[in-house]
């Protein structure tokens, strides 16, 4: 019956069924074959995939990305960052990168960050000299940042599926974060060197202190997710709910740049945005329990063990095969299919789960702005004057550097664990 | 067809409304949860568990909502791909009426959940509300969703007239 099963799984999603449909549909089918065990299970499973504790911070992560970038924050964050590194030479591509990072401490979503900075940086880019692909690129690859930097959508499912501690992830994602970044930096200076894009001007240090002020209410979220977090205040759950009261009370009382009907409205697109991703971690935990209990799990495992016994080749193959599913499918889709063998695999050969799971997360990234697929290329169209087949031209030179971004995170453990290594010291 | 878009767009306020209140809701449940804890020293052990129920009826019906909009992800190269060739249709109205089916089956073996958690009187851990009351979010969810995948099935095959006067209804 595993041949219906793949069979369904395969046919099913290509030709376009909602993949939430499409996971637990082919269990139901393979099932019904084989007969013998009620069909009740699948839905006793979906119901007990979405009732976990690990997965409710989700929808409040959300809810704070959204209020914050509607409600006023993501100029001000980026006028911050352009403050702070917009002097040197591919200044403006570096406060891109910048306000990302900063975006992505507050979104845990890629799409997102893309919309909040490059709404705001995309017109500056192109008056400052730099080309309409690299300015493009430079904005729909360092939006990617956003599902590496804490908080992180797609580290909370890995989590889910695997049982690794979100905290452990999420301070893991820093330096991992800091490390992919920084490569798109060191190209941005590159580009800007070789064609002699003019550097910007230079703002008196004074103005920095009043930005840093102005942007204060919205750096306070991260300060109130991983403070509190790691200073066992409360949980990410709870982390997360605090941080929506308090992204409301910034965007309703402090910023006061939209009204409370339009927030009300936000709060349903994220609603609507949660239910869409969250079915899908529901349907599977169907899915890894019809793997586990028909041993699938373990064959699939052993199959990709057998390809080789080098951990520095497996961890090659990891990252092929999850680069190349990123280009149709996004980053939490993945993590909730491969997750789990993709953790076994991880666990044969030695790699730290919470490494794996960095590794993983920026694999997923990269995704989110491959062709033909990543969501990232599409959102782009929405800063302006941009196409398609425009955005996949700019995104070129920032696959590779993102490439390089990925080797470095995956042969270079320090950079994701070291931070953890200080704050849990058991681990 | 008039009365008919008035209580689908009347469905799918309803449905918004629904699952905002639940999102919201919860925030400050958990949030009133954790000043209680450490302001007062005291706190409800039923927050956690409140608002993991409001989540989980947030997510089918707002699965529904999803499918109202064609929002759900799927793998969509082959939609792209075939553009605007009249195979297209033919493959729509195929996963419309695939996703029907599997709406009926949740509405089918969710009620069994349902049914089963009434029989054993099963109730929730701390709120100690009946179980079935929560699981019922499936069968509800799994419906609603059959009644949109229906519609849209139904306006791809009537064509595109059809489709765009449910476009503006919405």
């Amino acid at each position: 019956m595993t041949s219906v099963f793949f069979a369904s799984l395969v046919v099913l999603l290509t030709i376009g069924v909602p993949i939430f449909f499409v996971l637990s549909a082919a269990v139901g089918a393979a099932m019904w074959l084989e007969g013998g065990l009620p069909l009740a299970i699948i839905t006793e499973r979906l119901f007990a995939g979405l009732d976990k504790f690990s997965l409710m911070a989700i929808p409040f992560f959300i809810l704070t990305g959204n209020l914050m970038s509607v409600g006023g924050l993501s100029r001000r964050l980026v006028h911050l960052a352009n403050l702070l590194v917009g002097r040197v030479t591919g200044g403006l591509g570096i406060t891109a990168v910048c306000s990302s990072m900063f975006f992505g401490a507050i979104s845990g979503s890629s799409p997102a960050t893309v919309v909040a900075v490059g709404s705001v940086l995309y017109p500056s880019l192109l008056k400052g000299g730099y080309g309409q692909p690299f300015s493009i690129g430079v904005l729909i690859a360092s939006g990617s940042l956003g599902i590496i930097i804490p908080p992180s959508i797609v580290m909370i499912v890995y989590a889910a599926v695997t049982g690794v501690s979100v905290g452990a992830l999420f301070i893991a994602g820093v330096g991992a974060g800091v490390a992919y970044g920084f490569c798109f930096m060191v190209y941005c200076v590159y580009y800007a060197w070789r064609n002699n894009v003019p550097r910007g001007d230079i703002p008196p240090w004074s103005a920095v202190g009043k930005a840093l002020v102005d942007a204060s209410w919205g750096l306070g979220v991260p300060l109130v997710v991983l403070g509190g977090i790691y200073a066992g205040v409360f949980t990410p759950t709870e982390a997360a709910a605090v941080s929506v009261i308090y992204s409301l009370f910034v965007s309703a009382f402090i910023y006061r740049e939209k009204s409370l009907f339009e927030l009300w409205k936000t709060i349903l697109d994220s609603a609507s945005a949660t239910a869409q991703i969250m079915i899908i971690l529901a349907a599977a935990s169907v899915l890894s329990w019809y793997l586990t209990a028909n041993g699938l799990a373990v064959e699939t495992t052993q199959a990709m063990l057998s390809l080789s016994d080098n951990p520095v080749m497996i961890l090659m193959l990891i990252n092929a095969a999850v680069l190349i599913a990123g280009m149709f499918i996004d980053a939490a889709s993945i993590m909730v299919i491969l997750g789990p063998l993709l953790y076994k695999v991880g666990m044969e050969i030695g790699v730290d789960p919470i490494h794996l799971g960095i590794i993983l997360t920026v694999n997923g990234a990269i995704g989110m702005y491959t062709p033909p697929f990543g969501l990232n290329l599409f959102v782009a169209s929405s800063l302006g004057d941009v196409s398609y087949g425009q955005a996949v031209r700019g995104s070129f030179p920032f696959i590779f550097i993102g490439i390089v971004g990925l080797i470095i995170v995956t042969y270079v453990p320090a950079f994701s664990m070291w931070l953890p290594h200080q704050v849990y010291q058991g681990l | 067809m008039t009365l008919l878009c008035k209580l689908d767009a009347a469905l799918e306020r309803v449905e918004e409304v629904f699952i905002g209140a639940l999102l919201i809701a919860s925030s400050f449940v958990l949030f009133i949860n954790v000043v209680a804890r450490y302001g007062f020293n005291d706190s409800f052990t039923w927050a956690e568990e409140l608002k993991r129920y409001a989540i989980v009826w947030m997510v089918f019906i707002g699965s529904s909502l999803a499918a109202r909009k064609g929002a759900h992800i799927s793998v969509d190269v082959l939609w792209r791909v075939l553009g605007d060739h009249p195979a297209r249709r033919v493959l729509v109205v195929s996963v419309d009426a695939l996703c029907v089916l599997f709406s009926l089956f949740l509405v089918v073996y969710g009620w069994d959940l349902v049914a089963q958690a009434r029989e054993f009187g099963q109730v929730t851990a701390s709120l100690q509300v009946p179980l079935w009351t929560v699981q019922l979010a499936i069968p509800v969810g799994g419906a609603l969703m059959a009644l949109r995948f229906a519609q849209h099935l139904f306006a791809e095959v009537a064509g595109r007239a059809a489709n765009s006067s449910l476009e503006i209804s919405g």
